[in-house]
């Protein structure tokens, strides 16, 4: 049965998030990580330490709606665990671009907003 | 006049007025204080910090860098999550600046020397450059994402071990 591994809610999105978002890139930050990095982020509160390892085939769902993972970069757990640092890709690959990716779906974004929930799911 | 009266005055007449004998290090102050005039003198002049070169790693991209801190520049910044990294030490310690962990307090960016991040390709690559900010990432990343026309070979330097610092000859 699955399990959530994560859990967190997102506070706000900085000016400059848009920029990521229209490259089909969802760059999270937890809210200790250093100001100038919120910019370009989406902040938010971590309910929950991660949980063992994000894995493919694991699910990220965000607002309730599923999107499998298809490929995690080789540091991403480390970003995750160290300072809540998620770089969502929605680009549809098996192997990651860079080693922070987390890959999934090449489909349009959700509309994360203040409030937003986002849980990543596995066994 | 005596025999010790003659070396007396051959000896003191000969030395070089006193006021000459100072070693010239006005000028050298001088321009330290002028690069950097309103920054505060935390201790001594400029002359404490030493240059580092830091060249990139297997797989890495751009530099090499030059790091130099200042007086009131003097912050080599950590933005690595777990504590001060093994290269932000190294730099801080050849150079003699100062270790400062980005995730347990605010700097200004006027006080950092350089950053470095554990940055895995995608956002802390582009915003510290963006900044103009002398950029370091311990992971061989190449600039990418929407930020990366803010990175050159002259902000950035990625794939860096402490073995890749070393003191600028």
């Amino acid at each position: 049965m699955a399990k959530t591994k994560y859990k967190t809610t997102v506070l706000y999105l900085g000016e400059l998030a848009s920029e990521f978002i229209d490259e089909s890139i969802m760059v999270f930050f937890g809210q200790e990580a250093p100001e100038e990095l919120h910019e370009h982020s989406v902040v938010h509160e971590e309910a929950t330490g991660l949980d063992g390892e994000v894995e493919p085939g694991d699910a990220v769902i965000i607002d309730g709606q599923s999107y499998p993972v298809l490929a995690v970069g080789a540091v991403a757990n480390k970003n995750i665990k160290s300072m809540g640092h998620l770089v969502l890709k929605f680009n549809g690959l098996d192997t990651p671009e860079m080693e922070g990716d987390v890959c999934l779906p090449e489909v349009e974004l959700p509309k994360v907003k203040p409030g937003s929930v986002l849980e990543i799911q596995g066994n | 006049m005596g025999f010790w009266d003659k070396v007396k005055k051959t000896l003191v007449g000969e030395a070089p007025p006193q006021e000459e004998m100072k070693p010239p290090k006005k000028e050298e102050e001088a321009s330290g204080a002028e690069q950097k005039a309103a920054a505060p003198k935390k201790s001594g002049g400029s002359g404490q910090y030493k240059a580092v070169v830091v060249e990139k790693g297997m797989r890495g991209w751009g530099g090499p860098l030059v790091i130099q801190p200042e007086p009131g520049r003097e912050l080599i910044y950590s933005v690595t999550g777990g504590g001060i990294h093994p290269v932000a030490q190294k730099i801080a310690d050849l150079t003699g600046g100062k270790p400062f962990d980005g995730f347990n307090s605010k700097a200004a960016f006027e006080e950092i020397a350089c950053v470095v991040i554990d940055c895995g390709g995608t956002a802390r690559v582009g915003v510290y450059p963006m900044k103009g900010i002398p950029t370091i990432d311990v992971y061989p990343a190449s600039p990418s994402g929407p930020l990366a026309k803010h990175i050159n070979e002259e902000n950035f330097v990625s794939g860096v071990k402490p073995e890749t610092v070393k003191p600028q000859e």
